[in-house]
């Protein structure tokens, strides 16, 4: 049986950097970072950390978006926020004319809302219902509900590397003929829970984090959401509406080294990096820009480094980070990078790594670090590792139906 | 000083749930990491913690931890040198 | 392509070791939940893992271990989890440390182990599988979103033997909330038959249950994993597993044992009771959760149960709820949902 292809038809995203695609690619091309003093989040590392937050209240959120209920939390609103951008964008008029479901991912789930009252919740009823907003599934039933999509419904919860899998799983599952259409993705808001715990891992830069940079000393958290709509080649031909992308290849596979720590020898991230080389059918001579992890972390980034020189050799091909735009926004991060790398193809530009001034002592990789405009881009590789060994591994190529 | 080793041992033990082990099984001058106690870089998070709360003493970078978390010893000595208590 | 399950091992309510094991035994917990007995951890995870873990991670890593040994085999080719709220335990306390201390001088241990994705890469990181590598977290398909995957997996050949399971626990905190919440009954569990209960709330449950899923049948094999399907708010329950059934071809008829998830609360039950009263009437029938609780991925331990029955081609006749007792046990069906919006379908067939 031949395999159909999977095609890109829509995207969306909100992040620091922007709310929509368009203002992304407009901070993108000024090489205007999201990252800032924390404005909306209630903590008291407000003067000591910075954060790609987005500059909108629960309320802003809410009205954007012409909802108003205290059962969405800040990583709902968002979700759909984006959801709806990429379901627009696609054309999807009759959401279930074709069987399209909805694979989400997040970390962070509803903590946001339960993080503020939980003490509360043991002692009166006033917001009792943050139980049933607690857990990951929540975000993703909202979303799925606001779009009217009912056929397929999941979650994935595999730290940084999230919307990834879900982007992964989506593919398989076009591929497998179950479905024809699928928005993908994944959505995280700020939390008080995430900016301690990184804290108490002492990995977080109290300044603009710096990847790949020989001085980089950890990374900046963000927030956001990012979609993309998949649909099989079949159900791009009946409807001969024009795509973004074809999503080639993919890969996970598994650090088995450290619960939060990625080897040095960077396995995991060399295996996906290398199952999804596989699954496009392409040698990695044929990767025009890589779209990095890249959190600046001295970790992930010397990781990642060495994964790169095992997979390429010395002839890496251009690549940045663009977590200094947006911060590293956990689940939902390979969503915003993927809509990025889109971004990349169509307008043939990459994006600066921004904040680097020294070359790492362990290799001689250097990434992007001005904007280049006009170059020729074909194929793109986008990386994301998480805690628990979790990497994956995405392949955008342009492409015609 | 022998007072102080024996009220961290306590403390680590503690901290770091070694459940199997009583203050008498810890040498205070044997490796705590790798072949000694087996602690890895999450535990040597955990004892920079425990250093600031129960004795005032700030490990800024992790890196400076390896000298400071050696042994159980090299863990007072540093307390003495630079604590309140 | 024939999908296999040669190996599994749970932990639930129940005593799953020994003589005396469930289904020859049967715990009543005379409790408002079924606390999960845990296994001794210390043959399969060393001191220094467990001295970190929460139950969660304890309960799942654990079975995880013992299902690969049940299988006969040290490695799996992908790991993939299920889990509807993660590692609950942890999560609660370092947000309990935030709080109590001002966000001040709190530390990591908590906070990596909150992580939804634990279980997994526990087990990863103790069986070295650097391979595939997933978790899924959407509540009541949480276990069987899981299974979705494994099956794919194996029917795309990038695998020939997942391990897959689904792991929650319950906390002393969890109950009192979803107590709060008034989805818990006020009384304690008697052991009566959940399915005529006529009054709200369920009793908590939790646990783990593995599997390694195979495309290859070895004599360690249990059973052969036909189907799953996951409905969201059906219209209809009846005609969904009718039309399932068909897929399969198969007529209600030809099910000796249907495992049903009536979860004991009357709010959410009118699917199931049609279902159970009407299309399915002339089947035997089994409901599990008398013997696991309510949680959001019991049907792990649904198709522990089913794979188990079809292995020995028996079923004790005190755990059937309705029907006669099969005799010959061909295919279970498992009907399960979690509060009458994730309903799932599971079909499993002896070899």
């Amino acid at each position: 049986m031949m395999q159909t292809r999977v095609f890109i038809t829509g995207s969306g995203i909100i992040s620091a950097i922007g709310q929509n695609v368009d203002e992304t690619l407009s901070s993108l091309r000024a090489c205007r970072t999201g990252i800032r003093k924390i404005k909306h989040l209630q903590t008291v590392h407000r003067d000591e950390f910075v954060a790609g937050e987005i500059d909108l209240s629960l309320d802003e959120l809410m009205h954007k978006l012409g909802v108003y209920s205290e059962s969405y939390t800040r990583g709902s609103l968002l979700g759909m926020i984006a959801a709806r951008e990429a379901v627009t964008s696609a054309g999807l008029k009759d959401i279930n004319e074709a069987r399209t479901g909805l694979i989400s991912s997040t970390s962070v789930a509803g903590m946001t809302r339960t993080e503020r009252y939980y003490k509360e919740l043991f002692e009166n009823t006033k917001h009792l219902g943050c139980i049933d907003t607690h857990d990951c599934g929540d975000s993703t039933l909202h979303i799925a509900a606001d779009l009217g999509i009912t056929c397929f419904i999941t979650t994935i919860s595999t730290a940084c590397s999230s919307a990834a899998n879900a982007i992964m799983l989506g593919a398989r599952m076009i591929k497998s003929g179950k479905l024809d259409r699928v928005v993908v993705g994944g959505t995280d808001a700020l939390s008080k829970f995430t900016l301690n715990g990184f804290h108490t891992l002492m990995i977080l830069d109290r300044e603009w984090c710096s990847p790949f940079d020989d001085q980089r000393r950890g990374l900046n958290l963000g927030e956001g959401a990012a979609y993309l709509v998949l649909e099989s080649e079949a159900e791009v031909k009946r409807s001969g509406k024009p795509v973004l992308a074809e999503l080639r290849g993919y890969g996970n596979a598994n650090d088995a080294f450290h619960q939060t720590a990625s080897s040095p020898e960077g396995f995991g991230a060399t295996l996906a990096i290398r199952k999804a080389l596989a699954v496009a059918a392409m040698e990695p001579s044929e990767v025009d820009y890589i779209n990095a992890h890249g959190t600046g972390t001295p970790n992930n980034d010397l990781s990642e480094g060495t994964a790169l020189i095992k997979v390429f050799g010395d002839r890496a091909p251009l690549f940045s980070s663009t977590k200094a735009y947006t911060g590293h926004t956990l689940a939902p991060a390979a969503g915003i990078e993927a809509v990025i790398s889109l971004l990349s193809l169509k307008h043939n530009v990459v994006f600066p790594n921004l904040n680097y001034q020294n070359p790492m002592k362990e290799f001689s990789l250097v990434p992007v670090t001005g904007l280049l405009e006009g170059v020729k881009l074909d194929t793109i590789l986008s990386n994301s590792f998480g805690f628990g060994g979790n990497c994956s591994s995405l392949i955008f190529s342009k492409a015609s139906a | 000083m022998e007072a102080l080793i024996e009220k961290l041992k306590i403390e680590i033990i503690q901290q770091l749930n070694l459940e199997e082990l009583t203050p008498a099984d810890i040498d205070p001058d044997a490796t705590l990491f790798g072949a000694g106690l087996g602690l890895d870089s999450i535990d040597a998070l955990e004892l920079i913690v425990l250093l600031e709360k129960n004795h005032g003493v700030r490990i800024k970078d992790p890196n400076d931890g390896k000298e400071v978390f050696k042994s159980v010893r090299s863990m007072a000595e540093y307390i003495k040198a630079n604590g309140k208590s | 392509m024939n999908i296999y399950i040669n190996g599994t091992a749970v932990i639930s309510a129940q005593n799953h070791l020994g003589e005396e094991a469930f289904p020859k035994t049967v715990h009543v917990p005379f409790d408002d939940h079924f606390r999960a007995q845990e296994p001794s951890y210390k043959e399969h995870i060393a001191p220094n893992m467990i001295r970190r873990m929460g139950r969660a991670i304890k309960m799942g890593v654990s079975a995880a271990l013992r299902t690969l040994e049940d299988a006969g085999i040290s490695e799996a080719d992908a790991v993939v989890c299920g889990t509807g709220i993660g590692c609950f335990e942890d999560s609660e306390k370092f947000l309990l440390s935030i709080i109590d201390h001002q966000e001040n001088l709190l530390t990591p241990t908590a906070f990596i182990q909150s992580t939804h994705n634990t279980v997994g890469a526990q087990i990863a990181l103790l069986i070295k599988c650097h391979q595939y590598n997933m978790t899924y977290v959407q509540r009541g398909f949480s276990f069987e979103s899981a299974l979705l995957d494994a099956m794919l997996l194996l029917a795309e050949g990038e695998a020939k033997h997942v391990l897959t399971g689904g792991i929650d626990e319950l906390t002393p905190g969890y109950l009192t909330l979803q107590k709060r919440a008034g989805y818990i009954k006020s009384s304690a569990y008697t052991g009566e038959r959940l399915r005529d209960d006529p009054t709200p709330g369920h009793y908590l449950g939790e646990g783990a249950g593995f599997f390694v899923l195979s495309s290859l049948q070895t004599t360690a094999t249990y059973a052969r994993l036909q189907a799953v399907t996951l409905l969201h708010n059906p219209a209809s329950l009846a005609l969904a597993v009718n039309a399932f059934l068909q897929e399969q071809g198969l007529e209600p008829a030809a099910i000796s044992l249907v495992l049903t998830g009536h979860s004991g609360d009357v709010r959410y039950e009118s699917q199931m009771q049609a279902l159970q009263l009407g299309y399915l009437n002339g089947c035997p029938q089994l409901d599990f959760k008398q013997y696991c609780g309510e949680y959001m991925t019991s049907g792990s331990f649904a198709l522990w149960l089913a794979a188990s029955l079809l292995k020995t081609n028996s079923a004790p006749p005190a755990l059937i709820s309705s029907g006669t007792v099969p005799t010959n046990i061909a295919h279970v069906l498992i009907v399960n949902h979690f509060r009458d919006d994730d309903y799932s379908l599971i079909l499993v067939s002896r070899c």
